[in-house]
C-alpha cells in the first residue's frame, strides 16, 4: 500500500530504529573500532592494528571457547530441539490428558537462569550432592563423579541443565504446530491403519519442518549468546573446560581490562555467526528468513 | 512420562523443601524430608536479601521495556509489512541483523556509550537496551504476522479514507492483539530474567534487578544452605505459581504468534 | 526520492558524529565518568563543589560517603555495621553506606564495576601492591601523605605497617589488616582422638595425610572453584623452592614460570592430588563452601588463610581449631617464609568528600574499634593490636608468625593480575589431575609470553 503521506513511514519505523542504532548499531560500530585499539577503558586509546586479531588467533582458549561453544550447540539442539520434538509428539496422542505435564515441562522456562543455576550447582556437588548421594544409596559409588569440576564431565553436566530447562520450551513450540496439523488427515491415516508412530514419523514430522529450522535457528544464536548458566555453575572452569566465548570476553573485558582485544574477539565472533546465518538462509529451501521486500 | 515429568519437578521441590531444613541436615542426608516446616526462614531471607528492591526494580523495568517494545515494534512491523517506501528493505534487513547477532557481538561498546551519556548504574541502562534488543523479535513476529491478514482490510480502509496514523490506531493495533500477546510473553520473560548486562551495568544496590540481587545473596549468604534455597524458593514459588494460574494464555501467546 | 536520499545521507552523517562523539567520549581522561556523574542528579544532596580538598567541617548539607569491601564473613561485616552507627553519631549530618560485595566477586569485577559507577565509593578495600599501583594509574588512588602525618594515624600505626601502600614517595592506602594467606588448618579433638601430630617437614606431612586417609577420612579440604587457595599454596610451594626473588621475578615475568624448579614446586601439588589426599571435586567447590564442610567435619585439614578463624567463630564455636606453617623441604626458600598480605583501605580520587572518609579510615584504626575487629578474628595492622583484647589465641598466634617472619611472601595474585590468573590456573590444572606440572606451566608460560607487554 502507499503511504498516506511520505513521512508517515518514518514516523511509524522511527522509534525502534533509533533504538536499534542506538543500541545496536552504534555499539557494533564501536566494537569494531575498538577491536584495533589497545584500551583498557580509562587510559589512553592506542591504536595497534590487527594485533589484537594476530593474538587472538594464537590464544588457545580463545579458540578452545568456540570448541566448547560448538559442543554446546550440538549437545543442546539434541537435548533441547530433539527431545522438545519428541515431548511434543508424546503429549499430542490423541486422547490421553496431557495439560499437566505440558505445564511441567514448561516451568523451568520461566524461572531466571541464575536460580537454575545455583540449584543445579547443588544437584551435581561433588560431596552431599544430590545425585552422587542417589548414586550411593543405590550402591553405584563408581557412577559417582565430580560432574563439574571434571573437564570430561563438565561440559556436558552444563548442557543437561541447559536441556532440562528449555526442552519445554521447544516442547511448547512444536505442540503448536502439531495442534494444526488438520485432525482429518491423522483421523485418514488411522483408518489406513497407521500406528501412532507412523503417524509421528510419516506425517507429523515432515508437516513440522518449516517450524524445525525455526527452531534450530533459535537453538543456535541462543547457544552462541549464553551467558548466565556458565558464568554462575563454572565461570569457565575447570581449566577452560567449560569456557564458552561470553565467559572468555566478559574475563578480558571486565576482570583483565582489555577493552580492545575483548572487542576483537566479539567482532571475529560476530563474522562467524554471520557467516553461519548465510549458510543457513543458503540451506533452507524457500530461503531467506521470510524476510520479504 | 511420569518419571520424565518428574524429572523437571523433583529438583524443584527438593529446592524448597531444603529450606526448611538444617544447615547440618542438608549435607548429611540431602534426600530426607525437613523435620518441619517453618515459614518464617522464608520471610528473614526476604528481609536479609532486600529482596523488595530488587522485585520493584525488575518490574519497572520489565514493564516499561515492554510498553515500549510492544508499542514501537507494532508500528515498525505496520509500516514494514504493509506500506511502500524507499529503505524499507534496507530496514528490515537492519533489524533483521538484531535476531542474527548475540549480544556480545556489541556489549563491549555499548557499555562505554552508556557510560559516555552518563546513565549508566541506572535503571535506564537496561531499559534501553532491553528495548533495544527486543525490538528486533518483535518486528519480526508482528510484521510475520500482519503478513498474514487479507489486504482488504487495510485497502478499504485507505479507500474510506484512512491515513496511515489512524490505521495504525483504529485498525492494526485492535487486530494484532494475539501477536502482541506472544511478544509480550517473551518480552517479558527475557526482560525479567536478564542477567548479562543487568550485572555488568547495574553497580548499586537500589537499582539491582531479581537476578543480579539473588546472586549477590546468593554470594554472602554462601555457606548458610537454608538461607540460600529459601531465597531461591521466594523467586520461584510465586513465578511458578503465576504460570500455572497462567498457562493457557502464555502458552497460546507464545504458539499463535509462532504459527504463520 | 529526493527526500529519502537526503534523509539517507543525513541519518548516516549524524550516525558517525554519534560514533565519533562517543569515541572521543570514550577515549578522553577518566574525568569524563565523575563529571558525569556529578552533574547528573544523584541521591547525595551536597552541592557540586568542584574543591574536593575543602574541608568538610563547616559544611551544613547532609551527605553520604560510601565505603567498600568484599565480605570476609558477617562477623567482620557485622563490626562495620556497628563503626557505621557510631560514626553517623559522631558527625551528625553524615551517613555512611556501607557497600559489601562477595569477596571474589569484589576482587574480580565487583570494584571496578563500582568505581565507574554512578555511586562510587569514598573509600574502597584493596590490596598493595600491584593492584594499588593500577589503581592510581587509573585515577582511582587519593593522596593521602597529608593525611596519614596526623597524630590519629600516626599514633595507631607503624610505618614498616605502610609496605606497598606508598608509591613515588606518596602514600595511597591506610593499612586495615594483617592476613596470613595460607596455612594449614586441623581439627584439634579429631587429632588428639587417632594421635596425629601436626608435622614439621613435607614428608612428615604426607605420611600424615596416608594416615588420615587410612583412617576413612579425607585428609585436605579445598574450595578451589576462584582458582586462589591452591594458587596460594602454589605460590608459597614456589617461594620455599626457588627463593622469594626468583619465585617474583617468574610471577613478574622476568623469568620464565616453567623452569625445571617450578616444575619440581607444582610437583607437591601433584603429589597431594595423586596420592588422593585432597578432595576430588577442589576445583568445582567454592572456597566458602569448603570452609562450611571442613567446619562441619567433612575432612581433617583445610588449607586457607586466617581469616578462618571469624568463620570458625561465627558457625562452628565449639570447634577447636590448629594449624601449622607450610612444612620444610629442601629448597632455595626461606623455611620459616609465611605466606601473607596487608590489607588496607584508598580513597577515592574522585571522592567529593574524601575527607569523611578519611574520618571514618580514622575510626578504623582507632583503639576501641581495633579492638572489636580483633575480637571477631581479624589482625589488625595497628600498634599492639591485642591489647586487652579478648581475641582468639589462634589469631593471636598468627600476627605473631606473620609479624616475625623472616621472609613474607606474597601471593602470586597480588604481583600481577594476568600472570598470577595463568599461574593459578596451572597449579589448578595440577590439583585435578588434568595436566602434569610440566604441561600445566608450559601453557601458563605460552599464554604469559602472549600478554601485551
Amino acid at each position: 500500500m502507499r503511504p498516506s503521506s511520505r513521512w508517515t513511514p518514518y514516523v511509524l519505523v522511527g522509534p525502534a530504529v533509533a533504538f536499534f542504532t542506538f543500541v545496536v548499531g552504534l555499539p557494533l560500530l564501536g566494537t569494531i573500532a575498538l577491536s584495533f585499539a589497545s584500551w583498557t577503558g580509562t587510559n589512553r586509546m592506542t591504536f595497534i592494528g590487527l594485533d589484537n586479531f594476530v593474538r587472538a588467533s594464537g590464544d588457545e582458549v580463545y579458540r578452545g571457547a568456540y570448541l566448547n561453544t560448538f559442543l554446546y550447540i550440538a549437545a543442546t539442539l539434541v537435548l533441547e530441539v530433539a527431545v522438545g520434538f519428541a515431548l511434543a509428539g508424546l503429549v499430542s496422542v490423541r486422547g490421553r490428558r496431557t495439560g499437566w505435564y505440558r505445564i511441567t515441562f514448561f516451568i523451568p522456562v520461566m524461572l531466571p537462569m541464575v536460580v537454575i543455576a545455583v540449584l543445579w550447582s547443588f544437584i551435581y556437588a561433588d560431596d552431599g550432592g544430590l545425585i552422587n548421594s542417589f548414586l550411593g544409596a543405590i550402591g553405584r559409588e563408581d557412577l559417582q563423579h565430580v560432574w563439574l569440576g571434571d573437564p570430561s564431565t563438565a561440559l556436558m553436566a552444563v548442557s543437561v541443565v541447559s536441556g532440562w530447562v528449555y526442552a519445554g520450551f521447544y516442547m511448547a513450540i512444536f505442540y503448536a504446530g502439531l495442534q494444526r496439523i488438520p485432525q482429518h488427515l491423522l483421523e485418514a491415516a488411522e483408518l489406513d491403519g497407521a500406528s501412532e508412530r507412523d503417524l509421528f514419523f510419516k506425517i507429523k514430522v515432515p508437516l513440522l519442518r518449516g517450524m524445525t529450522e525455526v527452531a534450530v535457528l533459535l537453538c543456535v544464536t541462543g547457544a552462541f549468546a549464553t551467558f548466565d548458566l556458565f558464568y554462575v555453575m563454572t565461570n569457565g572452569g575447570p581449566d577452560h573446560a567449560t569456557e564458552i566465548l561470553t565467559t572468555y570476553i566478559v574475563k578480558i573485558v571486565f576482570r583483565d581490562h582489555e577493552v580492545g582485544y575483548g572487542a576483537a574477539m566479539s567482532v571475529i565472533m560476530t563474522a562467524v555467526v554471520v557467516v553461519i546465518g548465510m549458510i543457513y538462509v543458503r540451506l533452507r529451501r524457500g530461503g531467506g528468513l521470510d524476510v520479504e521486500y | 512420562m511420569t518419571t520424565i515429568s518428574l524429572a523437571f519437578i523433583v529438583p524443584l521441590v527438593w529446592m524448597v523443601m531444603s529450606s526448611f531444613k538444617t544447615q547440618q541436615q542438608i549435607f548429611d542426608s540431602p534426600w530426607s524430608l525437613p523435620t518441619s516446616i517453618d515459614l518464617s526462614v522464608l520471610a528473614t531471607a526476604w528481609e536479609r536479601g532486600g529482596f523488595g528492591t530488587y522485585v520493584g526494580n525488575s518490574i519497572i523495568v520489565t514493564t516499561v521495556a515492554v510498553c515500549s517494545i510492544l508499542l514501537f515494534g507494532a508500528m515498525a512491523a505496520f509500516a514494514l509489512s504493509r506500506l511502500k517506501f524507499r529503505l524499507r528493505g534496507f530496514f528490515l534487513v537492519f533489524l533483521a541483523l538484531g535476531l542474527l547477532l548475540p549480544v556480545q557481538s556489541y556489549f563491549v561498546a555499548q557499555s562505554s556509550l552508556l557510560n559516555a551519556i552518563g546513565i549508566n548504574d541506572t535503571l535506564l541502562a537496561l531499559i534501553i537496551p532491553y528495548i533495544g534488543l527486543g525490538l528486533s523479535l518483535a518486528v519480526y513476529l508482528l510484521k510475520a504476522y500482519l503478513d498474514t491478514l487479507p489486504s482488504e482490510l487495510f485497502e478499504s480502509a485507505r479507500v474510506d479514507g484512512c491515513g496511515d496514523l489512524r490505521m495504525f490506531v483504529a485498525i492494526v493495533l485492535p487486530l494484532i492483539r494475539p501477536g502482541l500477546a506472544t511478544v509480550a510473553v517473551f518480552s517479558i520473560l527475557s526482560a525479567w530474567n536478564e542477567f548479562l548486562l543487568a550485572t555488568l551495568y547495574i553497580q548499586s544496590d537500589e537499582y539491582k534487578t531479581i537476578p543480579v540481587g539473588l546472586v549477590a545473596f546468593t554470594g554472602r549468604y554462601a555457606t548458610d544452605y537454608p538461607m540460600l534455597f529459601a531465597a531461591l524458593s521466594i523467586i520461584t514459588i510465586p513465578m511458578v505459581g503465576i504460570y500455572v494460574i497462567f498457562h493457557r494464555q502464555v502458552t497460546s501467546g507464545l504458539t499463535e504468534g509462532s504459527l504463520r | 526520492m529526493h527526500g529519502t536520499h537526503r534523509l539517507a545521507r543525513r541519518m548516516t552523517a549524524a550516525s558517525v558524529a554519534v560514533i565519533l562523539a562517543a569515541a572521543l567520549a570514550g577515549c578522553s581522561s577518566s574525568s569524563s565518568t565523575p563529571a558525569a556523574s556529578a552533574a547528573a542528579p544523584s541521591g547525595s544532596a551536597a552541592a557540586p563543589s568542584g574543591s574536593a580538598a575543602a574541608p568538610s567541617a563547616g559544611s551544613t548539607e547532609p551527605f553520604t560517603i560510601r565505603v567498600a569491601f568484599g565480605s570476609t564473613g558477617e562477623a567482620v561485616d557485622g563490626v562495620f555495621t556497628e563503626l557505621k552507627t557510631a560514626y553517623e553519631a559522631k558527625y551528625p549530618g553524615r551517613t555512611v553506606e556501607i557497600v559489601v560485595q562477595e569477596d571474589d566477586t569484589y576482587e574480580t569485577i565487583g570494584l571496578n564495576n563500582l568505581l565507574t559507577s554512578r555511586n562510587a565509593p569514598d573509600a574502597y578495600f584493596e590490596w598493595p601492591g600491584a593492584r594499588l599501583a593500577t589503581k592510581v594509574t587509573d585515577g582511582y588512588g587519593a593522596d593521602l601523605t597529608a593525611a596519614v602525618a596526623d597524630p590519629r594515624f600516626t599514633s595507631r600505626l607503624d610505618p614498616a605497617a605502610y609496605a606497598g601502600m606508598v608509591i613515588d614517595g606518596k602514600t595511597y592506602m591506610i593499612p586495615w589488616s594483617g592476613d596470613v594467606t595460607n596455612v594449614f588448618w586441623y581439627n584439634k579433638a579429631l587429632f588428639a582422638e587417632h594421635g596425629w601430630t601436626p608435622p614439621a617437614t613435607w614428608d612428615e606431612f604426607m605420611a600424615l595425610c596416608a594416615a588420615i586417609k587410612a583412617a576413612g577420612l579425607t585428609p585436605i579440604i579445598d574450595g578451589n572453584k576462584d582458582l586462589w587457595p591452591i594458587g596460594s599454596i602454589a605460590s608459597h610451594l614456589a617461594e620455599r623452592t626457588v627463593g622469594n626473588d626468583a619465585y617474583m621475578a617468574a610471577i613478574r615475568g622476568e623469568q620464565p614460570m616453567n623452569s625445571p624448579e617450578m616444575v619440581a614446586a607444582f610437583g607437591k601439588i601433584q603429589e597431594l592430588a595423586q596420592n588422593g589426599y585432597i578432595n576430588k571435586g577442589v576445583n568445582a567447590l567454592p572456597d566458602d563452601q569448603a570452609t562450611t564442610q571442613f567446619l562441619l567435619g567433612k575432612s581433617a585439614m583445610i588449607g586457607i588463610g586466617s581469616w578462618l578463624v571469624s568463620d570458625q567463630l561465627t558457625q562452628a564455636p565449639d570447634l577447636q581449631l590448629g594449624y601449622f606453617n607450610m612444612p620444610t623441604f629442601p629448597g632455595a626458600g626461606d623455611p620459616k617464609s609465611v605466606l601473607g598480605v596487608s590489607t588496607g583501605f584508598a580513597v577515592n580520587a574522585h571522592s567529593e568528600h574524601p575527607d569523611a572518609a578519611i574520618d571514618f579510615l580514622a575510626m578504623l584504626v582507632a583503639p576501641e574499634w581495633s579492638k572489636r575487629f580483633a575480637e571477631e578474628g581479624l589482625t589488625p595492622m595497628t600498634i599492639d593490636p591485642f591489647a586487652g583484647v579478648d581475641a582468639d589465641p589462634n589469631t593471636v598466634s598468627l600476627a605473631t608468625l606473620l609479624s616475625t617472619a623472616p621472609v613474607k611472601v606474597t601471593p602470586a595474585d597480588n604481583l600481577s593480575v594476568q600472570r598470577a590468573a595463568e599461574f593459578y590456573g596451572a597449579a589448578a590444572a595440577v590439583v585435578g589431575g588434568l595436566k602434569t606440572p610440566q604441561e600445566a606451566l608450559d601453557a601458563a608460560q605460552k599464554r604469559v609470553e602472549q600478554l601485551p607487554k
